[in-house]
């Protein structure tokens, strides 16, 4: 049976990620030419996916399994109005799982912008909050420093 | 709704997972919260998975008074590399292999 387009990518990209294969070998596995093999690992930076992958994949998959059947066992038992609500909250938060933690974008995830930008302002705050009880005259000798700091992070983000 | 061992042990896999990637760089606590707390919404099975991890000398806390606060950080040990290359197995501890 022949594979589609998109599954000879999808096989491509775990032969490399997953079994480590070289480009070219993985380009005479699937027919896909070699140049524009190279070209799209690159872009999604399929090799730096390699050490994170191994075995990610099916832990997350595994754990969001887990969470699915909870879901179903909860609407199951469920024998009242309250139970039902609880267990719609436990689908719900199945939904969030799936949603948050797509296995194969885990790269991204952890390398997302947003994310990082998000944690540095709070680190930032909190170091912020701190100065503000415990120094406030150190406060005042890094103020300016602390907003340059404050609109680089974001103007790096692109906030 | 309690905790079964397999999930334990996958919870555990995923937290050295998520350390894996930063090594051997380590990870503020707040990094890691957010990055599992989708599948390990509980703080204190993420609590209990981190003391396990600790336990055996997988991961190691570094933990700093900054005024009031504490700010926590983990790293994998060299022994906790091993486990999450799969070189060395730990029961305890599932990778998705």
């Amino acid at each position: 049976m022949e594979l589609s387009r998109r599954e000879v990518w999808a096989e491509a990209r775990r032969l490399v990620v997953q079994e480590r294969q070289s480009y070219a070998v993985v380009a005479e596995a699937t027919g896909l030419p070699l140049s524009t093999l190279q070209k799209r690992a690159a872009k999604e930076r399929w090799m730096d996916q390699q050490e994170v992958s191994f075995g990610y994949d099916q832990t997350v998959k595994s754990l969001k399994s887990l969470a699915l059947k909870r879901a179903y066992a909860a609407f199951e038992s469920a024998k009242d109005g309250d139970e039902l609500l609880k267990a719609s909250q436990v689908l719900y938060a199945w939904k969030t799982a799936e949603q948050a933690f797509p296995e194969h974008r885990y790269t991204q995830v952890a390398e997302d912008p947003k994310a990082r930008l998000a944690i540095q302002l709070e680190t930032l705050e909190l170091f912020v909050e701190h100065l503000t009880e415990h120094d406030r005259s150190a406060l005042a000798v890094l103020q300016p420093h602390i907003v340059r700091l404050g609109e680089r992070l974001e103007a790096a983000h692109g906030a | 709704m309690s905790l079964n061992a397999f999930e334990a042990r996958l919870q555990r896999g995923l937290v050295m997972h998520a350390l894996q990637a930063q090594w051997p760089h380590c990870l503020v606590e707040m990094s890691l919260t957010r990055q599992v707390q989708a599948l390990i919404p509980d703080p204190r099975d993420l609590e209990r998975a981190l003391a396990y991890l600790q336990q055996r000398k997988l991961v190691e806390l570094v933990e700093e008074r900054v005024g009031e606060r504490r700010i926590r950080t983990f790293r994998l040990t060299s022994d906790g590399v091993l486990v999450a290359e799969g070189t060395q197995a730990d029961a305890g501890v599932d990778l998705g292999r």
